[in-house]
């Protein structure tokens, strides 16, 4: 102890001479340079007496083995922390930093110092002393000086241009050929999107070690400088190659990444051999790709693609049956190169069409892609087309549609659609159809996929690279076509037939005997020739159902139901949505709770269409099905002759004739009436023989095929004037059936031209062969014109009141088309200029609503016409009269007087003077008038009461018993009011009259005198 | 140095070292004196995860704690119980976002000031971590300065950056307005080798000289007034020292990132012992920024123990 104290005395003594200036004090030893790194050559670590605040530990166990304490990752932290140079990434992201605490691999060559130091004894790059690899083995402070752009961190070797990293793994840098991801070639562009995580490019954008990796501070595995999953690192530079769904892969032409293949398991040898696949299992880039030590020459593929596509055939195990066939490109044309010039002895049997990168759109494309309505389609016929190579198979102008909507067929089918985008779609009614939905282009026999084909080997219906075999019963056909396949055994299906169609060629199979998938005929792919002249549906139903053709027995005569005809002539609007009764806009109220089956319409070209279409024999037939209502025995649609119910009919047509309403839905009433035979003509009998009882009420009167007429008339005709007159007075004849209900020799006139009238109308006009017609084409007034004979009571479509032979009508049914009472609609719809009588005291409702005409209905029964008119059976010819004669030097008098006398109901309205002079007669110079009467016509009667020239005055001469008031158009007040000279039923007021014509300025008071409540008022000047 | 001046100051301790180093081998050793302080909780995560890196703290008048969360370029808010509240930035260039933010600092009135050091810029929030404004560290010659920690002086509101590519400290205006500054590399008063953490405390500016080892103490005009600690590995000595915070009693507290401790001084600049839990020293995980509250809590960044360790400490 002495010495200790005795030393400390000397030092305490010496102090003076220890005192340094203060620049003295502040230089740093070199030692303590040296342990701002070396921590442990402090001497304070070796001092017996004290207590460091860390122990003395100069080779710690680190997390990567034994090493010196100043490569310790502590020490390294304590300066890049941030506070004095910043490498927190490396810490932020320390999971992937290069590996430490690891031994070098076998992938790996540690060089030795012997070019630098010529000492080959030591690594360049030492590894700590369990011979691991740390901090260390990398970075060294001190015997470098790479300049800050060749070694900013210490580093023990230069690292220009990653060339640090190729010191150990040089075997990573070969290029393509050797297996390795391309270094020092140059990029167009960076993405910045890699720059802002840290990747570094060299001179001039050529990718190097850490364009991928970032060896400290990496996002992925690998020390990747961004993640890698699903390849989104590869797809930073390879944008164009990254498709990440299938619909981005179609668009890009190529092969599709980061989807789960239902269809394609990636084999255990893709994995052996170096592929990746995603976390779900997904495709990605590295699954065929391998960056690194790749299999030589085989451009970094896990697997070399040479010209027999292995790599590809590897997964696409069924594809690659294309081989043996005529698809092969070796085969078929081994000179035909694809869009990168090669050939197939260059690109391989699956580039010669496929490219997996950079290809034409969907299924990337090798070849220039075809025109066609459908992507898919269109590289079919990239070589299926005129000058193509495949140009002797090509579909020809008449070919199954391609593009349309798989969801028009209504059902799920195995076979595949094609998105728009040219993605596959099955099961779902999603894609559209295209020549691959039939197809399959990598297999000749789907019966026997692995069978060869060679060019020029025949095909038929069972290869051809079809997705189903499809001779004898057409499964393929009927795989999407499932509504068409009870065409078997069916009348139409020719091969039950003994007929030459079914041994030509062959047994062609169920629907192609009428059906040419390519290169038809006709529409509907028609394998024969269409008849001429008629909408395309029926002119190849009409093919074989001529007189000649193999439906000779069943041909539909002269007069057959309408093809090619509009349904709005009917009333119905048809859409998308379904037919409606009226307007798309407005449908017909009186038909709201009616719902029509729509039926198939067709374009001009025999295209299905909703809208617009035309009516053809397949609207009611459905010539692949027997019977709509239930199958027939196998067999017994092949001898049974059909009837409403079967036919091939739509629509099973029972005796209430659903099919025929379907469209004729405003005559489905007749079944309800006395026109129903069934009712009360049951054993009569229609043109071809058929019972009412046993048949559609229809074809009581009509037959849709072989009528006999017009309104494909089913009976025969009785006289008339016209065909339609005559089709009513089949029955309504004396011989007739309706013998009970015939018109009477004075009845409405017929085949009168509507002009005289009223000129213009409602009601139905008809021509002599009883087709409607307008009135300029010849359409004039016939029995249908006023009556509907399918309805009863038009204000109740569905009464059933005249189902009954022996009930009488009235002015409201009686088969009316409109109500004729109580204002006598029906009547004033052509007898326009009548309708002002509605209201005025002749409208007796207004004046004598108890009086009865002849047949003794009052007003409210009969009309208001009908008083005095009646239509049939009237008691005079002239003016079809319904009324008693009154007393009168003539006719049209004695009209009048029936009521203007003593003792009838107009008694109070009866003139003093109630004739003029019988011996005056005059010439009536305005009817001569070359258009006609002029306005205020005064008309003369001759003896038969009729309109003439020269004639007598009477009543009617100066009254127009229709109207109250030349004056005004107007209908009457309602009341029986007192009438003056400018009212009172006049013609015209005074100034054309007849009366001043020969009476000059004295007419009026003789008018006053003889005329009107003044003469019976004694008026003064004639009292 | 001549001849005599290299025996004085080499040879004479080396001879006496050994002297006493061979004399002295019966002396006790010295025990590291140690202060227990209770350890109260961990903010260790933010609703989307663990910290990443935090590297500073700070705390307002109202206790409210801000966290530089560095690895993710943000700065998280927690109540005085640790309990969180929002975070504010993310990585980018843009206003209110951050690139390797590093120091912060809370004036008096809230404002939160964040030293958002690879965008070589301050800036500035509310305390509910909404954008304020912001300004740009620039060196004398106009080359971007690096941000390491921003302290603002409740006396006069100006603002002090530390600044390490020209190891300087730079002073600001209230508003960002650069004003001046002082230091550059080198191991003398007014010198510096790595200016780290800084506060302003009562008119004096301390400042954490890293790899000199040593706080140094400065009034607001840059004069130098003393430093604390030095260069070693005993206790009162600092290796890598890298936060400084003052207690409600003047003792000052610095941590060592290397070391894992926090030593503690007395305000007359003494070593007084090293932040312990039970019997041993506490072992921190890179400790950085630290800072103490008016509740004299101590809040400790743990680098890489990612959390901040919050302490009473009396």
């Amino acid at each position: 102890m002495f010495v200790r104290y005795l030393l400390i005395a000397v030092l305490l003594l010496a102090e003076p001479l220890l005192v340094f200036d203060d620049a003295e004090a502040r230089t740093i030893a070199a030692k303590r340079e040296c342990s701002i790194c070396h921590i442990m050559w402090l001497d304070d670590f070796q001092r017996p007496n004290v207590t460091p605040l860390i122990p003395y530990d100069p080779n710690p166990v680190m997390d990567s083995g034994r090493q010196d304490v100043v490569s310790n990752e502590r020490n390294c932290f304590s300066c890049h922390d941030g506070f004095v140079l910043d490498s927190r990434f490396v810490w932020q992201n320390k999971r992937y930093s290069h590996p430490i605490g690891v031994e070098p691999s076998d992938k790996v060559e540690l060089p030795t110092m012997n070019e630098a130091e010529m000492r080959p004894e030591l690594n360049l790059f030492p590894l700590n002393k369990d011979g691991k690899v740390y901090c260390g083995t990398c970075h060294s402070a001190h015997g470098v000086d790479w300049k800050q752009d060749a070694s900013p961190v210490f580093l023990r070797a230069k690292n220009i241009e990653s060339s640090i990293c190729l010191n150990c793994h040089r075997n990573r840098s070969t290029g393509p050929k050797g297996g390795n991801h391309p270094v020092r070639k140059k990029l167009d562009s960076i993405p910045a999107e890699l720059l802002d995580k840290g990747a570094k490019f060299g001179k001039d954008n050529i990718i190097i070690c850490q364009s991928c990796h970032r060896i400290h501070g990496g996002r992925d595995e690998k020390v990747l400088v961004a993640s890698n999953k699903n390849s989104a690192l590869c797809g930073k530079c390879h944008s164009d190659r990254y498709a990440r769904d299938r619909i981005e892969s179609a668009r890009m032409g190529t092969h599709p990444v980061n989807i789960v293949s239902k269809k394609v398991k990636i084999p255990q040898e893709i994995i052996d051999r170096g592929g990746k696949v995603g976390e779900r299992g997904e495709i990605i880039c590295q699954t065929c790709h391998r960056p690194h030590l790749a299999e030589k020459k085989a451009a970094i593929l896990v697997k070399r693609n040479s010209n027999d596509s292995a790599l590809c055939r590897t997964c696409h195990l069924k594809e690659g049956r294309v081989r043996e066939t005529k698809h092969n490109m070796a085969l078929q044309e081994k000179e035909s190169k694809n869009i990168r010039g090669q050939k197939v002895s260059q690109a391989g049997v699956c580039s010669a069409c496929h490219l997996p990168h950079s290809g034409n759109g969907p299924k990337m494309w090798a070849r220039e892609i075809g025109n066609g309505p459908e992507k898919i389609s269109r590289l079919c016929l990239s070589c299926h087309s005129r000058g193509k190579i495949a140009e002797h198979k090509q579909v020809g102008s008449i070919s199954h549609p391609l593009g349309r909507n798989m969801s028009r067929l209504g059902v799920t089918v195995k076979l595949p659609g094609f998105t728009d985008a040219g993605l596959k779609k099955t099961g779902d009614m999603k894609g559209k159809v295209s020549c691959a939905s039939c197809h399959d282009p990598h297999q000749w026999d789907p019966e026997d996929p692995d069978k060869s084909s060679k060019p020029g080997d025949p095909g038929n219906a069972n290869n051809r690279f079809l997705r189903m075999a499809n001779r004898g019963s057409s499964a393929l056909c009927r795989a999407c076509h499932k509504d068409k396949a009870e065409v078997k055994g069916t009348k139409h299906d020719v091969a039950t037939m003994d007929v030459p169609a079914k041994s030509k060629g062959g047994a062609p199979g169920l629907c192609k005997t009428c059906h040419l998938v390519h290169k038809g005929k006709g529409p509907r792919l028609w394998a024969k020739e269409p008849v001429k002249g008629v909408d395309p549906i029926s002119s190849i139903c009409l093919s074989c159902h001529n007189k000649k053709g193999l439906g000779k027995k069943k041909t539909v005569g002269e007069h057959s139901h309408p093809v090619n005809a509009p349904l709005s002539n009917l009333g119905i609007v048809s859409s998308d949505k379904g037919w409606v009764i009226g307007t798309e806009k407005k449908p017909d109220e009186r038909y709201k709770n009616r719902e029509l089956k729509a039926l198939p319409l067709f374009d001009a070209k025999g295209r299905k269409t909703a809208r617009d279409g035309q009516v053809t024999c397949a609207s009611c037939h459905d010539p692949h099905r027997w019977s709509a209502a239930s199958k027939p025995a196998k067999g017994a649609a092949l001898t049974a002759e059909g009837d409403a119910t079967t036919s091939f009919l739509r629509i099973p047509n029972s005796q209430r004739a659903e099919l025929c309403i379907n469209c004729h839905f405003d005559k489905g009433a007749v079944a309800l009436s006395k026109h129903n035979l069934a009712i009360t003509a049951p054993e009569e009998q229609n043109s071809i023989g058929q019972k009412a009882r046993d048949i559609v009420v229809c074809f009581n009167c009509h037959v849709p095929h072989n009528a006999g007429g017009a309104k494909l008339w089913g009976r025969g005709f009785g006289p008339g004037g016209d065909k339609a007159e005559s089709m009513c007075r089949e029955c309504h004849q004396d011989d007739g059936i309706a013998k009970n209900k015939q018109t009477g020799e004075n009845s409405h006139p017929l085949q009168a031209n509507i002009k005289k009238a009223g000129g213009r109308t409602q009601l139905p006009l008809f021509n002599k062969k009883g087709e409607r017609r307008d009135s300029k084409s010849g359409g004039r007034v016939s029995c249908p014109s006023c009556h509907d004979p399918h309805q009863w009571d038009p204000a109740d479509p569905l009464s059933q009141a005249g189902a009954d032979a022996e009930v009488e009508g009235g002015a409201n049914t009686s088969f009316l088309r409109m109500p004729a009472a109580p204002d006598g609609a029906l009547c004033i719809d052509c007898h326009r200029d009548q309708r002002w009588v509605k209201g005025t005291d002749h409208d007796l409702r207004v004046t004598a609503p108890d009086a009865k005409n002849l047949r003794g209905e009052t007003v409210q029964e009969s009309g208001i016409c009908q008083q005095c008119h009646m239509v049939h059976n009237a008691g005079q010819a002239l003016r079809l009269w319904a009324r008693k004669l009154g007393p009168g030097q003539d006719i049209n008098a004695q009209m009048c007087r029936g009521c203007h006398d003593e003792g009838f109901i107009a008694a109070q309205k009866t003139p003093v003077m109630k004739n003029h002079p019988a011996e005056v007669k005059a010439q009536n110079l305005q009817r001569r008038a070359r258009r006609g009467p002029v306005r205020g016509f005064t008309p003369l009667f001759n003896e038969e009461g009729k309109s003439a020239n020269t004639g007598v005055i009477s009543c009617p001469t100066c009254h127009n018993p229709h109207r109250w008031s030349p004056v005004v158009m107007e209908y009457g007040a309602g009341e029986n009011i007192e009438g003056n000279s400018r009212s009172s039923f006049l013609r015209n007021r005074s100034k054309l009259a007849l009366c001043s014509n020969c009476h000059g300025m004295d007419a009026l008071f003789r008018y006053k005198y003889f005329h009107g409540q003044s003469s019976r008022r004694q008026h003064q000047l004639y009292r | 140095m001549d001849y005599r001046n290299r025996f004085l100051g080499t040879t004479l301790p080396i001879v006496a070292f050994l002297l006493l180093l061979f004399s002295g081998g019966g002396a006790a050793k010295q025990v590291i004196p140690l202060g227990k302080v209770a350890h109260l909780f961990d903010i260790q995560s933010a609703p989307d995860g663990p910290l990443s890196l935090p590297s500073d703290v700070a705390v307002a008048s109202d206790n409210r704690v801000y966290i530089v969360d560095g690895g993710h370029h943000r700065v998280l808010a927690y109540g005085p119980d640790g309990e969180f509240l929002f975070s504010f930035g993310k990585r980018g260039r843009a206003e209110a976002e951050f690139m390797w933010p590093l120091g912060i600092d809370v004036d008096k009135a809230g404002l939160v000031y964040v030293a958002d050091k690879e965008n070589h810029r301050i800036q500035v929030f509310d305390r509910d971590g909404q954008y304020q404004f912001g300004f740009a560290v620039n060196n004398k010659d106009g080359t971007p300065g690096v941000p390491i920690d921003v302290a603002v002086s409740a006396k006069t509101g100006l603002i002090f950056v530390t600044e390490n590519t020209q190891h300087r400290i730079l002073v600001f205006d209230t508003d960002g307005t650069k004003l001046g500054g002082w230091g550059k590399q080198g191991v003398k008063q007014r010198e510096f080798r790595y200016p780290g953490s800084i506060i302003v405390q009562d008119g004096d500016v301390y400042i954490v000289d890293i790899l000199n080892t040593t706080i140094k103490i400065f009034d607001e005009r840059g004069q130098y007034q003393y430093e604390v600690g030095e260069w070693g590995v005993l206790p009162g000595q600092f290796y890598r020292p890298k936060g400084v915070a003052i207690d409600s009693q003047g003792s000052i507290y610095v941590t060592d990132s290397y070391m894992d401790v926090v030593e503690v001084f007395d305000k007359g600049y003494k070593f007084t012992h090293v932040l312990a839990s039970g019997r041993q020293k506490h072992k921190f995980h890179a400790p950085a920024g630290i800072a103490i509250d008016g509740r004299d809590r101590l809040y400790v960044a743990e680098m890489l123990g990612n959390k901040v360790s919050v302490f009473k400490l009396r």
